[in-house]
């Protein structure tokens, strides 16, 4: 089968011909296979939000290709506006985007568009507030008299309920408190589940990403810096460093302990990182 | 004691609309933080941090109890502009703070607005500038910086106002790394060598484990307060609330569930690692 996304040599520069010429976008290729959870991450004004808009076709190349199960998605005006409802994008604060009387009028507007029967958006707006965590009793209030937590599920459900193959996130988890930004990630992760639905998600954080994703897109400079697994990535401390991110704090841990001379591969999660401990300690009584 | 910021007896709700009940946030809050100290406070969202930030220059006034700001009762309106003086509030979209076109025009806006002469703007934009290291930039447009950059020249504004006291609404939750701590060392560096008191909320526990002073609030109330070694070794009390400790503690904490104790009060990678080696060897 096709991977579900390839993006062919994107290019994009925003104002051509003007003083604010700016490449941001260069010879960027890689392809998404289904079921993958994909981690972007790079330092603002790397490329990251101009690369996730070109994939559901909300901002076109200025040359290459993004192509959605080995089509074009700007082969044609019908492609195009299928490609907006099979790769749904959620934005930075999405919360400030709702705007209807109720949250299930809110999730049902994307639904809605796409021209769905009422009783097929009554199921999707259903299951999408299931996906999130929100109860029916939920669905019938304003969404403005929701807390800050619960107004971004409202947002979320809001895209999940187009039910995308490909469901792509910028920061889902900003500004929310630790329990919040938990909550929030195991949502995805169940809609991931449950559709075997493709993820990617934007974020800042390292230590999410080293724990969630399969894989990482590195953004520096408008070109793609870095593609490989969290243990690939993650080795590279001191060039990430350099391109203005981090290395989980877990890691930083490991790589100490290394130099102190303890016998440890590198790791970057708590879980890998007790578990390699544990077993380094059971090791060492048999020894 | 010398105290920057005292919150006596807090009562605060907020109104409700038409006939609704309002919703209350505080209802007996006390806590006082000491001049040039660099206190965080941290909670789950609507724990009341925000809230609670708003009275600290009067844009919150509460229902019942007092809030002194440098010894002034911020519900006196005689105070107002000494108190707003006195201390300076930096949000977490640097978007939203921003008004001029031109970046040292941005820092001038504060001191204008409180009547300070030219020669005195001029003299503390640049001051302000160097001081958050965006000196080269004076000439810049705000729009075309990046997320710290720009969230660094709302704190050079601050700055120019010459406070007593920042506050620090989660200045980092829209920023990458590098920018998150392009603005931490500023706000140390504001803390350690102008003696300003810095409150940072946040919800960023390896950003709160720099400060002096950990305050835990939960729903209106301290839920445990001292250093941050104190409050973030209790590890079961912070995920009771919704919070967590810093990856580090997280994992001397899994460890020790594991049956591999190792001590919690480890904050920094070195300790931590020391903790660990020691453990395992």
């Amino acid at each position: 089968m096709a991977p579900i996304l390839q993006i062919k040599e994107l290019e994009h520069t925003y104002s051509p011909g003007t003083p604010f010429q700016h490449k941001a976008l260069d010879g960027v290729s890689f392809s998404v296979e289904r079921g993958e959870f994909i981690g972007i991450i790079g330092h603002t004004g790397s490329g990251k939000s101009t690369l996730i808009q070109h994939l559901n076709g909300l901002l076109k190349p200025t040359s290459g290709q993004v192509l959605l199960d080995g089509v074009d998605i700007w082969s044609d005006k019908k492609i195009t506006r299928q490609a907006r409802f099979r790769v749904g994008l959620v934005f930075q604060y999405p919360e400030y985007q709702l705007f209807e009387e109720t949250v299930y009028k809110d999730i049902a507007f994307g639904p809605k568009n796409m021209g769905l029967s009422q009783s097929e958006i009554d199921r999707r707006v259903r299951q999408a507030a299931g996906f999130v965590g929100l109860t029916e009793k939920q669905l019938e209030v304003s969404p403005f008299d929701l807390s800050g937590g619960q107004k971004r599920r409202v947002a979320i459900a809001g895209v999940i309920a187009m039910e995308p193959e490909v469901l792509i996130l910028d920061e889902p988890t900003a500004g929310l408190d630790p329990v919040g930004r938990e909550g929030i990630l195991e949502n995805i992760r169940a809609y991931q589940r449950a559709r075997n639905a493709t993820i990617m998600m934007v974020s800042h954080s390292m230590s999410d990403v080293a724990r969630l994703t399969d894989r990482l897109l590195v953004m520096n400079g408008s070109r793609l810096a870095m593609d490989g697994t969290p243990e690939e990535i993650f080795v590279h401390a001191q060039q990430l460093l350099d391109m203005g991110l981090d290395i989980p704090d877990v890691t930083r841990v490991f790589l100490r302990l290394k130099a102190m001379g303890l016998d440890v591969d590198p790791v970057y999660s708590i879980d890998q990182a007790v578990a390699a401990l544990k077993k380094l300690k059971e090791g060492g009584h048999h020894a | 004691m010398n105290e920057s910021i005292c919150v006596e007896h807090l009562n605060y709700a907020y109104p409700g609309v038409e006939d609704t009940p309002g919703v209350a946030v505080f209802t007996d809050l006390s806590l006082s933080i000491e001049a040039g100290s660099f206190v965080a406070i941290l909670g789950s969202n609507g724990c009341g941090k925000s809230t609670l930030a708003k009275h600290f220059n009067s844009i919150l006034l509460p229902c019942g109890g007092k809030v002194y700001v440098c010894g002034m009762d911020t519900s006196d309106d005689d105070l107002l502009i000494k108190i707003r003086r006195s201390v300076g509030m930096v949000f977490q979209n640097p978007d939203n703070q921003i008004v001029a076109n031109v970046v040292e025009e941005d820092v001038a806006f504060g001191p204008e607005n409180l009547g300070v002469a030219s020669p005195e703007i001029r003299r503390r934009v640049d001051q302000a500038l160097k001081q958050v290291g965006m000196y080269e930039f004076r000439k810049h447009a705000p729009h075309l910086l990046s997320g710290g950059q720009k969230q660094r020249i709302a704190i050079a504004g601050i700055i120019a106002m010459e406070p007593k006291c920042i506050v620090l609404d989660e200045p980092t939750a829209m920023l990458d790394p590098r920018g998150r701590r392009e603005v931490m060392e500023t706000v140390m560096e504001l803390n350690r060598n102008k003696d300003i008191t810095v409150v940072l909320i946040t919800h960023h526990m390896d950003e709160a484990a720099m400060a002096q002073r950990v305050v835990v609030l939960h729903k209106g109330s301290v839920a445990a307060d001292g250093t941050p070694e104190q409050v973030f070794s209790q590890v079961e009390l912070l995920h009771r609330i919704g919070l967590a400790a810093p990856e580090t503690v997280e994992l001397c904490y899994e460890l020790g569930q594991q049956g591999i104790p190792v001590p919690l009060d480890c904050l920094d990678i070195e300790r931590c690692a020391q903790a660990i080696y020691d453990r395992m060897t």
